[in-house]
């Protein structure tokens, strides 16, 4: 039925409803689906463009620390606590003279400009030392802010004073690619061999089904956590490793749909007028399993995203100061009581990135294939 | 259904073969050894050292002996902790990890289940609709997201559980709770839908006709057949359950044997790996079989002997 459809579809002779512009009708009835879809979009263009957007409005990038700015609570603003007039630069003193007396702060690398009589913002929780007689950390602990320009910390900052928004908007590239590869991958592997599973039957079948029982009953991350920890930690052996892992239920499902399609008898007209066994694979019978494939995709996507996380968790995912959101959550936990930014913000973007493609999925399901809703 | 049980614990024994086969090649075949350290070991030592757990033969006779000494449960020695044998370090820690996995399975069917029923029973309604929502969160939740939140509210904030170690059973509740919310909310989804199919069959109708209570009718009808597609999920739900713990125990500092899989890995501890891929494989086979025979049990349509 399909078939007949798409090959109508396909000769434009009727404007017949195809099984696609069905479904996508479907899902646009979908309340939750379509809000899904437009919640990754708008997550998936602000991890493209945040990093970029951050760097030209306030010079953030995901690597640059700032000490000064170590742990940095999330403001719309810079973080000034008192401002003031420097009233003496020079001798290895810097004082500002404040509403609430004169504070002395230390030179921060990079602030060029300290004159006296210049305006100055003091910035809270900077490590602040005082060159009188050798290092010493000043009582104040407060640092100085002058000449160096330092943009608004919107999500605040992590404890070696990184901007955390551009840094979960990096994480988040990562994060979204290495669950794309991996599907990709996945997806792949399992239409390959459910594909030749199904069609060839008999001997291969078994074995090949027989290969994916045992693989099926592994714990897998475990020989994932091996390769990784044994062949070191490049961020495309990850996505291989969980691709080469995750393509079982894939290639089961390909191969049950192969085992019915083939039967058909469209397949039989293919085979009679001599289309040989290579291209009724590829023509005819892949592009009438996608449905059931494209809908596991888009629920293997948060999968792998999940799994690169729990890697990243255990430190065997992407390296600093490199980061991906499970990284970043690894991080944020342990300083959770603290700084609780560092947790709740990258958790709360994979938390809704997870949702969103979740959710996404299910619509999929429903609109691809009504009759599989419960 | 003896025949049956009996074929698929011989099918265990090749399926086991290639684990051994394929972990053991992968881990020797890696860059590095176990005695890489920051001092250089002199020779001589080094020579004894590779002498006592047999790293001087060539690597098909090692393989050979390995899988000798395996029929002989004997599973080497940690070359980290070189006092310990593998199967004392299992021993130690396995228990641990079980009981850990226990009570988050539990905790999951419990939640699970009664979620499921709840939404499939009042299906479209407010509780139907509320029910899945929390299942969706909680699917999308990661352990080493919910873990920590857990420890913010009930240790840190509210003083109600310690936030990690191990020892009296106000260990176990949180990092029971975190490793069981995720499969309780795939299992709630999972009851509702196969409470759905039965909800309005013939057999629910006919005990509503013999005058039966809505709980007998529930607990005894439906659900023996709603459950059929939780009990399937249980195996590779088992599987999952335990290599999460691998987290769950880093997070809560519980002395279980999960982490030792990391650090021996990196360590090249090669007898402490395969030991523990060893342990997982077995038990992991061990609850899929269990699975499948309880789904024979519960669903008498299944034929075994083809």
């Amino acid at each position: 039925m399909t078939t007949v459809e798409a090959s109508v579809e396909r000769s434009e002779l009727v404007a017949g409803t195809s099984l696609w512009a069905d479904a996508w009708k479907r899902l646009r009835k979908n309340r939750l689906a379509v809000l899904s879809v437009l919640v990754l979009l708008f997550l998936v263009a602000a991890c493209l463009l945040g990093p970029t957007l951050t760097r030209l409005l306030w010079g953030h990038t995901f690597d640059h620390q700032n000490l000064a700015y170590g742990a940095q609570p999330p403001s719309f603003f810079s973080h000034t606590l008192l401002a003031g007039k420097l009233v003496q630069a020079g001798g290895g003193r810097l004082v500002v003279r404040t509403p609430l007396g004169d504070v002395e702060a230390a030179d921060l690398p990079g602030a060029d400009d300290l004159r006296e009589g210049r305006e100055l913002t003091l910035v809270r929780r900077g490590i602040v030392y005082q060159n009188v007689d050798g290092f010493r950390i000043c009582r104040q602990c407060t640092a100085i802010k002058g000449a160096v320009s330092e943009g608004p910390h919107w999500l605040g900052t992590d404890f070696h004073g990184r901007d955390l928004a551009t840094r979960i908007f990096k994480g988040g590239q990562v994060s979204l690619m290495v669950g794309l590869l991996a599907a990709v991958v996945s997806a792949t592997i399992g239409i390959l061999v459910g594909a030749v599973s199904g069609y060839m039957g008999g001997r291969v079948d078994a074995l090949l089904m027989r290969f994916v029982d045992i693989m099926y009953s592994l714990p897998y991350m475990f020989f994932v956590i091996i390769l990784v920890t044994v062949f070191g930690k490049h961020l495309w052996l990850i996505f291989v490793a969980l691709g080469a892992v995750g393509w079982l239920m894939t290639a089961r499902i390909v191969r049950g749909q192969i085992l019915s399609l083939k039967e058909r008898e469209f397949v039989q007209a293919a085979r009679s007028l001599g289309v040989k066994g290579g291209s009724i694979v590829w023509r005819h019978l892949i592009p009438n399993a996608l449905g059931p494939v494209i809908i596991y995709f888009t629920l293997t996507i948060p999968t792998m995203i999940r799994q690169e996380a729990f890697l990243s968790f255990l430190g065997l995912g992407v390296q600093p100061p490199n980061a991906s959101l499970g990284w970043l959550i690894n991080e944020g936990a342990n300083q959770m009581l603290v700084f609780w930014w560092t947790l709740v913000f990258p958790g709360s973007m994979l938390a809704v990135l997870l949702f969103g493609l979740s959710f996404l999925g299910d619509g999929l399901r429903d609109a691809l294939d009504p009759q599989m809703k419960t | 259904m003896g025949r049956f049980a009996l074929r698929r614990v011989l099918q265990l024994v090749p399926t086991l073969f290639v684990i051994v086969t394929v972990s053991f090649f992968i881990i020797r075949l890696a860059p590095g050894n176990p005695f890489d350290s920051e001092r250089a070991i002199p020779p001589e030592v080094l020579r004894d050292l590779e002498a006592k757990y047999g790293f001087d033969k060539p690597l098909v006779v090692q393989y050979r002996m390995y899988l000798g000494n395996l029929l002989r449960f004997d599973l080497g020695m940690s070359t980290k902790y070189p006092q310990m044998s593998v199967g004392e370090i299992i021993a130690l820690g396995f228990p641990v990890t079980l009981q850990l996995g226990a009570v988050a399975l539990l905790w999951a069917l419990l939640l699970g289940v009664n979620g499921g029923i709840i939404g499939a029973l009042r299906q479209n309604t407010a509780w139907d609709h509320g029910a899945m929502a929390v299942a969706m969160v909680g699917i999308s939740l990661p352990t080493f997201v919910l873990g920590p939140l857990l420890i913010l509210v009930f240790s840190l904030s509210l003083y109600l559980l310690p936030p990690g170690l191990w020892g009296t059973w106000r260990h176990i509740i949180l990092p029971g709770i975190t490793l069981g919310t995720a499969y309780a909310a795939y299992i709630a989804r999972l009851t509702r839908g196969g409470m759905l199919e039965v909800v309005r069959s013939d057999f629910v109708r006919t005990a509503r006709a013999k005058g039966l209570g809505e709980l007998v009718i529930t607990w005894r009808h439906m659900l023996k057949g709603g459950l059929l597609p939780v009990v399937t999920f249980l195996g590779p739900a088992t599987a999952n359950v335990f290599v999460g713990s691998v987290v769950i125990e880093k997070i809560f500092a519980t002395p279980g044997i999960g982490p030792y899989l990391v650090d021996a890995a990196f360590n090249r501890d090669y007898f402490l790996v395969m030991g523990i891929v060893l342990l997982y494989s077995v038990f992991l086979l061990t609850m899929n079989l269990v699975v499948d025979l309880v789904y024979g049990f519960l669903d008498p349509r299944i034929r075994y002997d083809p």
